[in-house]
């Protein structure tokens, strides 16, 4: 009881100083910043302005001069170039049929031309590329993509069936495994191709599904040449990468799942603690680094200490008061973001799902996003919380407000540049360092972390051993503090 | 008989290789006013901060209501009400939440007796002010309202004069005067300035260098340094010196000089003979400040 009373008293002091509600203040600048610079970011678009290439090349056709005949090809060429850009425009650039012209069409078109404007004549080969060229068109008319899709499955059939005979006649291990590589390859895109056919998916490339088939093509690919093999580290993260995108994107691709928009109150609030971590690392830092210094600084220790109460107490109501503060700054950030999301965005992306993969029970996780939020705090509340204690610790031992906040924002800054050079270059000793082991996000759903040297049950040993360290070193120093006469 | 309430023991504290507390002992009584006097770097905030366990004791005991400030600590402070230095409080909330502060740390603190404590020391209108508005002699009134707020049977008052008016100090004399008198509360009280402790006290415990010199009653105090020294008001300074073959002289019509009662009749017959008028003898009457400054020989500190 009488500790709650400290604590609430503690709060007060806290939320008596003005200094506290102008962080809150620019906090609340750089959530609203950070909402806007989303909402007019675009994602790069890598097609290169096609229609550009395509007036050079007309310029350049009314210079070739078709009477030489060494011209022709070249002529020819360029024509079939702007022939195959005209048709995808009159289908739209990001339709199946835009997709698919370049592949089903240029042998076509070519020759066509070729025909056209070479010396060599021929109406009735003509009249046959024509016919062919008909056929095709008139599909395309038809929004007709899944005979395209029948025909690449007879096709890779074929080469499925060439492909076995091959493994049959191959001799020796590498032969053997090159032979199963081509037949694995061949079956995936036949069932990429089922896929097509079985979830309705035309061809195309920049839609969310025909980037998850994509994915998945290249992730399975890269399961396959990993999983017989003995993995080291690395190796391992990829494979697990692999079997991760490969259920995620089958997923997408079963569910019809869309979850890439970025820019929205959902992409915000599922990474709301990388995203402001820094905001949430500012508000407790100020609070906790000068929540026993600020005491000893202003004087005010000695009307503290003369109550009667221990000073075990007294430390651990101002301890209760640093973890509170972390729940608060968690709280403040939620809180800021929800109002300008909303206000920005609206609310309508939260219903969408977060998905996740089990790595232990090798399934798909589906939760809302409010739940994995919740997931997700816990796995990074140790962040927060051993930064709060350093700045609590460092508070106590040199009781100097100053430099106790410098010296946890110099911490929390360099913690993920080392984070970065050890993992890079595999530094074995630096796995006892914090933060290496503070960040729980690696390990939810069964996984591993990024760094070869820790695990699951050395980073919890590693944040206690540190937690306790801290704490323990403050109590004694605080309770055998000498209040100096100033 | 008043109970004892506050006893310090043999205490010792150095810091570092500097001994700035040596076996320094003293009592202070129900109904007391103890002034606690002693020059600059004495040792008396030191002693303050010991007995309120605000620093280790190296050697020695402090006993407040017969519980050991080391062993017993939160019963011993309990009944302690003090000002430590300045009257240092939260100077971003009001008086009145740093009040309520320090009230939530005690059980049964009602907002009347806050109220009441505020009205005590005259801070009624400026109450809900910021504190940094406050000037030293309001953060003084603030501080004295802080140590009496859980109604203590001990004050420690560390230079609680510091900053306040004439006006002030008299309201402070009155306040304290009465809660030893009436409600028989030990008071424990340092400053410099001595002149106001000769109106506060009836005990006095002189400290130099980290020793007790002195603990005596004030009027008792006095008495003994006054012993002995008489004024004479006369027409020739000079000449009575030379028939005296004794004192000195004040000025041209004022000799002072050490003897006994006894001997005075036969000084004034001496004096008479040489044809000397006498105008006035009388014994010398010092104030607080004069004997504590002859006690303690000037203000060295080392």
């Amino acid at each position: 009881m009488s500790l709650i009373k400290l604590v609430k008293n503690e709060l007060i002091k806290v939320f008596g100083k003005k200094s506290i509600y102008i962080v809150l203040f620019i906090c609340l600048g750089f959530v609203v910043l950070t909402n806007f610079i989303y909402k007019s970011y675009k994602e790069p678009t890598i097609t290169y302005n096609e229609e550009y290439d395509i007036n050079a090349l007309i310029e350049e056709q009314k210079t070739i001069d078709l009477k030489n005949s060494k011209n022709i090809e070249w002529y020819v060429s360029n024509q079939t170039e702007i022939d195959i850009y005209n048709l995808k425009k009159s289908y739209d650039l990001d339709s199946w049929q835009a997709y698919l012209i370049p592949g089903e069409l240029y042998e076509t078109i070519y020759q066509i031309n070729y025909l056209k404007y070479g010396k060599y004549k021929n109406s009735y080969e003509l009249k046959k590329l024509q016919k062919t060229y008909n056929k095709i068109i008139a599909k395309f008319d038809n929004d007709d993509w899944r005979s395209f899709v029948n025909d690449e499955i007879t096709d890779l059939n074929k080469t499925l069936k060439t492909e076995k005979k091959d493994l049959a006649k191959a001799k020796g291990t590498a032969a053997i495994e090159a032979a199963n590589k081509a037949i694995f390859l061949t079956e995936l895109d036949i069932e990429i191709a089922n896929l097509r056919l079985d979830k309705d998916i035309p061809y195309g490339n920049t839609d969310y599904l025909n980037v998850a088939l994509l994915e998945y093509q290249n992730s399975k690919t890269t399961w396959y040449e990993n999983k017989d093999k003995e993995r080291n580290y690395d190796e391992e993260l990829t494979f697990r990468e692999a079997l991760k995108t490969m259920a995620l994107s089958k997923y997408t691709v079963d569910h019809k799942y869309n979850a890439s928009t970025t820019g929205s109150m959902r992409s915000i609030y599922i990474n709301l603690l990388t995203e402001y971590q820094f905001l949430m690392f500012i508000i407790i830092i100020f609070s906790c680094g000068a929540i026993v210094s600020d005491e000893f600084s202003k004087g005010t220790i000695k009307m503290l200490l003369i109550r009667p109460y221990s000073r075990h107490k007294i430390l651990l109501a101002k301890l209760i008061t640093c973890v509170l503060m972390v729940l608060f700054a968690y709280l403040a950030i939620f809180a800021f973001q929800s109002i300008v999301g909303y206000l920005i965005y609206g609310a309508s992306s939260l219903s969408i799902p977060v998905v996740n993969y089990n790595f232990n029970t090798g399934t798909v996780v589906t939760q809302n996003v409010f739940s994995y939020m919740g997931l997700s705090l816990l796995a990074q509340a140790p962040v927060l919380l051993l930064i709060a204690t350093l700045a609590f610790t460092l508070s106590t031992l040199i009781a100097n407000s100053a430099a106790s906040i410098a010296i946890s924002f110099v911490g929390s800054i360099a913690s993920s540049i080392i984070n970065l050079l050890v993992i890079a270059y595999k530094v074995k000793f630096m796995r006892y360092f914090i933060t290496l082991n503070w960040d729980f996000t690696d390990y939810l759903f069964g996984g591993i972390s990024q760094f070869k040297y820790t695990n699951l049950n050395f980073s919890i040993i590693v944040c206690l051993i540190y937690f306790l360290m801290m704490i323990i070193a403050s109590f004694i120093v605080f309770k055998n503090k000498n209040i100096k006469n100033i | 008989m008043n109970k004892l309430i506050l006893k310090c023991q043999n205490l010792y504290k150095s810091f570092g290789k500097k001994e700035i507390i040596k076996n320094l002992s003293l009592e202070l009584y129900e109904g007391d006013i103890l002034g606690f006097i002693g020059p600059n770097g004495s040792g008396k905030t030191t002693t303050i901060k010991m007995i309120l366990g605000l620093q280790k004791i190296d050697k020695g005991s402090v006993l407040i209501n017969d519980y050991d400030i080391k062993k017993d600590f939160v019963l011993a402070i309990s009944k302690v009400g003090a000002i430590v230095e300045n009257p240092d409080m939260y100077m971003y909330l009001s008086g009145k939440k740093n009040l309520e502060l320090i009230a939530d740390m005690y059980k049964g603190i009602s907002k009347k007796r806050i109220a009441e404590v505020v009205k005590l020391v005259k801070l009624e209108n400026r109450i809900n002010d910021k504190v940094a508005k406050y000037s030293l002699g309001m953060r003084q009134r603030l501080g004295i309202a802080q140590a009496l707020l859980h109604d203590p049977n001990i004050l420690i008052l560390d230079e609680p004069t510091n900053g306040l008016d004439p006006e002030g100090i008299k309201e402070l004399r009155d306040i304290l005067k009465n809660l030893a008198e009436e409600y028989n509360k030990g008071i424990l009280i340092s400053s410099h300035n001595l002149a106001e402790l000769e109106s506060f006290c009836n005990k006095v415990c002189i400290i130099k260098n980290g020793k007790v010199l002195e603990t005596t009653e004030v009027k008792k105090f006095k008495k003994e340094m006054v012993k002995n020294i008489y004024f004479i008001e006369l027409n020739d300074a000079l000449k009575a010196i030379e028939t005296l073959k004794q004192g000195d002289k004040v000025s041209d019509n004022k000799i002072k000089i050490i003897t006994t009662k006894e001997e005075i009749p036969n000084i004034i017959k001496k004096l008479i003979k040489k044809d000397i008028l006498i105008y006035q003898i009388y014994e010398a009457e010092i104030s607080l400040e004069e004997a504590f400054l002859s006690k303690v020989g000037g203000n060295v500190i080392d």
